[in-house]
């Protein structure tokens, strides 16, 4: 490589800790390199489900998010609020396009891209955030899309496909954890398996008859798939 | 590009001596065009070059400027820059696709060239594994399990899927390269905006 010197680092770690935040047995801990989906219609939590993805691994590893419909100060105060979730390790890549305040700058924080449709300003933000990690990516990295439906309203999915594929293959090069979220009823069935097809495992959301909310894990050999209350 | 002929490359200098060493060190295994200025350059650029090699200090138009025309007038071939500056990540920031660090050796050049074609080939295959993908899909959706079980057109399809998978989860490690990840990126931008 004639870019030697800015090689993406790569994460130690064997496994990822998941613990109760996917109450499925066989899911409390994924190894490294696996790509997550978290699949469901609109107002299941499928973002909090992430982003409590992230933070059961922040005492001790880093994580990234990348959103493209929530403002990157406004998600920062909801990580917060986890349980285990240490703001110091979240990185966020803002692509909504509208920071709320005027500037694009990059922080340490907050990394800002124009568009949502601005994939190939996402993937540098993602590699601005890695060498702000610096060495401590190897203690573990978890790497997260929340919402690929919204990116999808501005890439067309020959683009998204493209993407995630790249995405996901860094994911698995480097020994992170990667996490996305996508609501299925935004697209057509093909369209939707396509891009599930990019993932190891799928934790799918639904409502149950009683308004209770279900979930359950495909793709996993040890994850029974049966619908779970959570 | 003609899968039977070498790779054109296009390169950008304004130095002779430079230029016309490049060129013995390239020649054996592409075409090379030689260049001494960003206009000759775009002069010489056409749907056929594969790679461009971009000197950053040129007298005239220089380096970033010509990129930006290129870019302008449509063409996604990748372009790298060559400078004496040790470049940074803002290089990639600003467009190019890669950096090489001057006076590059022999085995330098070849490798970001071979690497940048690679990356060409690699869009191709992903945007092919993707087709396949949907057409399992569709498949899946019109057929019954046992229907899927017993058609050969199914299986054939299931194994191109596997044969292209493996083939592209081997060249995964490239991208743990910062530069190759965001290319890998950039590759399907032009053609869609």
């Amino acid at each position: 490589m004639s870019s030697d010197g800015f090689q993406g680092a790569v994460a130690r770690a064997d496994s990822y800790h998941v613990g109760d935040v996917v109450p499925v047995s066989g899911f409390d801990t994924v190894s490294a390199g696996t790509n997550v989906l978290i699949s469901g219609p609109p107002m299941l939590g499928k973002r909090r489900l992430a982003l409590e993805l992230l933070a059961v691994g922040t005492p001790d590893e880093h994580a990234i998010a990348i959103t493209p419909d929530t403002d990157g100060d406004r998600l920062r105060s909801t990580y917060e609020g986890l349980p285990d979730g240490d703001p110091d390790r979240l990185h966020v890549v803002d692509c909504t396009g509208a920071t709320g305040k005027g500037s694009m700058d990059d922080t340490e924080a907050i990394k800002y891209v124009g568009s949502p449709g601005d994939l190939t300003g996402i993937g540098m933000g993602i590699v601005k955030c890695t060498r702000d990690i610096g060495r401590e990516v190897e203690a573990g990295l978890r790497l997260s899309v929340l919402s690929l439906s919204t990116i999808l309203q501005y890439a067309d999915s020959q683009r998204m496909f493209n993407f995630l594929h790249t995405i996901t293959g860094r994911v698995s090069a480097a020994n992170y954890l990667g996490i996305a979220t996508l609501d299925p009823t935004t697209q057509n069935t093909q369209e939707v398996n396509t891009l599930t097809s990019l993932f190891d495992a799928v934790v799918e959301l639904r409502e149950a008859d009683d308004g209770t909310r279900e979930m359950r894990v495909v793709g996993l050999p040890d994850a029974p798939r049966t619908w779970v209350s959570f | 590009m003609d899968a039977t002929d070498d790779p054109v490359v296009l390169v950008v200098e304004d130095e002779p001596d430079v230029a016309e060493t490049y060129k013995l060190w390239l020649d054996l295994d592409y075409e090379v065009r030689l260049a001494d200025s960003g206009a000759d350059a775009l002069e010489q650029l056409d749907e056929d070059v594969g790679v461009v090699l971009l000197d950053r200090m040129m007298p005239g138009m220089s380096g970033d400027e010509v990129l930006a025309e290129i870019r302008d007038r449509g063409y996604d071939c990748p372009v790298a820059i060559v400078s004496a500056v040790d470049p940074d990540f803002d290089i990639i920031e600003m467009g190019f696709d890669d950096y090489i660090t001057k006076p590059p050796t022999a085995d330098e050049l070849r490798k970001t060239i071979d690497d940048l074609l690679e990356r060409s080939e690699r869009a191709e295959k992903v945007r092919e594994y993707r087709s396949l993908l949907a057409k399992r899909a569709m498949l899946e959706e019109q057929k019954t399990e046992k229907e899927l079980a017993q058609s050969e057109a199914y299986t054939d399809l299931q194994e191109r899927i596997d044969d292209l998978k493996a083939d592209l989860d081997g060249e995964q490690d490239r991208l743990l390269d910062d530069a190759t990840f965001v290319g890998a990126l950039r590759e399907f931008e032009e053609d869609g905006e």
